[in-house]
């Protein structure tokens, strides 16, 4: 068997660069999972503590949640710790797919969750009507590279529907964005 | 049951149902195209629950579901991309067709399998119900509760191949469900001191973080482009001789038929559902079809008949247990179930004596559903096939926008949207670790139900009930079904692996 020098590990021959991803894969694997199991363990405790001060008929149903799952959560921590190997058949929940571009597929994650954020936090600040028009506006022109008079288009169908649909047909209540209130006590209206 | 039988096909024949059905078939036909997009339009329809009169809500939901099916296979055979998880056994077959220039027999064996196997499964939910109707009255309030209880841990235990995973899943949903006022007492449970958690986790902004945005961003993360100078060969492709696809499809109409009630039986399976039972038609066929080990994975049209006959088959198997027994096996039964018990129909007995004509029109609806769509593609597929093509980057912030807007509806509250971002972080990290995550949705849907029965089942017969013979016999029953469930998925698995080492 050939030697592997310190010259190899750092090349981009795709067997160094796989070992090494497996390798860091690994410990990104246990961080992540364990972050899964801390929240589920850390509601069992919550909800089983809680749960002492509760009458009888409010407390059973909670005790029997925790009863079933905290020795399947102890019963994961072990396994995930001393990295057994479990069955991943994945029928009825796939995960994540893999598309012809596995490389970008981080770059595109993290692009996909900055948008969602930074929506949620444009309609909370700014409304829907603004705020979802923009973004879509904003999302397919930068990374479909839409023709801006197509954007516009989508954004303005969008905007329709928000008006034609919510606001004539449903009357939907919208919340009160407070970038419009802090604009409004800038600007009073004048009596 | 025959007077219920009027009662229901005059209800559902009439301006309003027919006019929901009418909305329901191009969203229907759209949806299915899109991976993950079967969930986040039920979520959309759930959202619009409290506008609209019950029936018409839980028939524009069934209807969805089951029309949905027609175009899951049209992106796995045109692309070589699953539509949905049901559609992933037509691609080993439908795709290489449609590489062989066959794409329209595919898609005509395809669309005949809709036809024949979504009216077969129609048909064993209309004999179940008498069949049931009679078991259920030995039921009391302690049978119900073990149902409901079982009928969630056989749902984790059996999702996903991963034991461990599904049961703490199930718990943890079950504990998530417990936020909010108790329906037995009126304390405020676990609601971290926050008002708005007074009434609990509300389900919309659940499943819009659970399912709908993680979809979303699978969507963006695969990526998987279209070559826009194929759209039009595809869609030449997509016409030619569906005539003749149709006529194959009947040609094995025995294929047909036993792939079907495949289908049926296991969507009857709580958990298993339609995932599986594509892969478990299509294994079948390939070890007792004549050269269907050399064959299949080749372009063999039989394969396509297989699995299609039964994604479309299970619809009506799933019904059985989510109305009879209030159990649901998937996500979107649970959903359906969401539904009946918001606009207060409550799963169980009811659903066969006082809401009987309800259950028989679900009967109508779903091979309505699957008649009707069927003649719909021949004509609108060139329209249909043209969504697939729609590239991800439109499509992902479009579907984002619109689940958002259907988890305000839900109860116009900007905190519900808080819930959203924090349900999807956790949809993320059970996708990425491979925790399935309809067992929490479904936990959740029957919590109360459950909490309920218990109390119930308490309060009349004490620590007793676990001595009841019918207890004991749905406990013995339960295990059989976990059994054969769980065989039934390791099948499926055994074939996916199978279909790949035939591949490769």
């Amino acid at each position: 068997m050939e030697a592997t020098t310190p010259k190899e590990e750092t090349t981009n021959d795709a067997p160094v660069l796989e070992r090494r991803r497996v390798r860091h894969g690994i410990s990104l694997e246990i961080i992540g999972e364990s972050v899964l199991l801390l929240l589920v363990g850390s509601f069992f405790v919550y909800l089983f503590v809680e749960s002492l001060d509760w009458p009888l008929g409010s407390a059973l149903m909670p005790r029997i949640a925790v009863a079933i799952g905290a020795p399947f959560w102890a019963w994961r921590v072990a396994v995930m710790f001393f990295q057994a190997k479990e069955s991943s058949g994945q029928i009825m929940d796939i995960g994540f797919r893999s598309g012809d571009d596995p490389e970008g597929e981080l770059g595109r994650f993290v692009r996909i969750c900055c948008f969602i954020l930074g929506l949620y936090f444009a309609i909370w600040l700014l409304g829907f009507h603004i705020a979802m028009p923009a973004g879509i506006l904003l999302y397919v022109r930068v990374y479909d590279k839409m023709s801006w008079i197509g954007s516009i288009l989508l954004a303005l169908v969008f905007l329709g529907l928000l008006i034609g649909v919510y606001d004539k047909l449903l009357n939907a209540t919208w919340h009160d964005p407070p970038l419009l209130q802090w604009i409004a006590a800038f600007f009073p209206q004048s009596e | 049951m025959l007077e219920a039988s009027i009662i229901a096909a005059e209800r559902l024949f009439s301006p309003g149902p027919m006019l929901v059905m009418l909305i329901m078939i191009p969203i229907s036909l759209i949806s299915g195209m899109m991976p993950g997009g079967n969930l986040p339009i039920a979520v959309i329809v759930l959202g619009f629950a409290g506008y609209l009169d019950p029936w018409l809500t839980v028939t524009a939901v069934v209807f969805f579901l089951a029309a949905s099916d027609i175009t899951e296979p049209v992106p796995s055979i045109l692309m070589g991309i699953p539509g949905a998880r049901s559609a992933q056994a037509t691609i080993l077959d439908g795709y290489p067709m449609a590489q062989q220039g066959l794409a329209g027999v595919a898609l005509g064996a395809s669309y005949m399998c809709t036809l024949v196997g979504g009216v077969i499964g129609a048909a064993a939910l209309l004999l179940a119900l008498p069949i049931s109707r009679e078991l259920l009255k030995a039921f009391s309030s302690a049978e119900f509760f073990l149902l409901s209880l079982l009928g969630l841990l056989c749902v984790a235990i059996v999702s996903a191949g991963a034991f461990v995973k599904g049961v703490l899943t199930a718990a943890f949903g079950l504990a998530i469900a417990m936020i909010g006022f108790s329906p037995i007492t009126g304390t405020v449970r676990a609601s971290f001191g926050i008002d708005y958690l007074w009434d609990g986790v509300p389900l919309v902004p659940i499943v819009v973080g659970l399912f709908a945005l993680p979809e979303a961003i699978d969507l963006v993360v695969a990526n998987t482009p279209i070559a826009r100078e194929r759209l039009d060969t595809m869609l030449k492709d997509a016409n030619r001789d569906v005539y003749r696809g149709m006529r194959e499809a009947l040609n094995h109409k025995w294929l047909l038929v036993r792939s079907s009630l495949i289908g049926t039986f296991v969507g009857m399976m709580p958990g298993v559902g339609s995932s599986a039972a594509h892969w478990i038609a299509y294994a079948q066929a390939r070890h007792t079809e004549k050269g269907g080990l050399e064959s299949f994975g080749k372009g063999d049209v039989r394969g396509v008949i297989a699995a299609d006959s039964a994604n479309n088959s299970v619809d009506g198997g799933t019904l059985i247990p989510t109305v009879v027994f209030g159990i649901p096996g998937s996500g979107g039964m649970a959903i359906l179930l969401a539904i009946l018990v918001l606009s207060g129909v409550q799963p169980g007995p009811a659903m066969l004596t006082q809401h009987l004509d309800l259950t028989i029109s679900l009967v109508y609806i779903v091979a309505f559903a699957n008649i009707i769509v069927v003649p719909i593609m021949l004509f609108a597929a060139p329209m249909i096939v043209r969504i697939a093509a729609v590239p991800p980057n439109v499509m992902a912030p479009i579907v984002i926008c619109i689940v958002t807007l259907a988890a305000y509806q839900a109860s116009y509250s900007i905190e519900d949207l808080f819930l959203v971002l924090g349900f999807a972080a956790l949809g993320i990290f059970m996708k990425r670790y491979g925790w399935p995550r309809p067992p929490i949705l479904i936990a959740v849907v029957l919590s109360e139900i459950v909490e309920k029965y218990l109390w119930l089942s308490i309060n009349t017969y004490g620590f007793s009930m676990f001595a009841r013979p019918q207890f004991l016999a749905i406990i013995a029953v339960m295990v059989l079904v976990m059994i054969v469930s769980l065989r039934l998925q390791s099948g499926a698995t055994t074939a996916l692996r199978d279909a790949a080492g035939a591949e490769t």
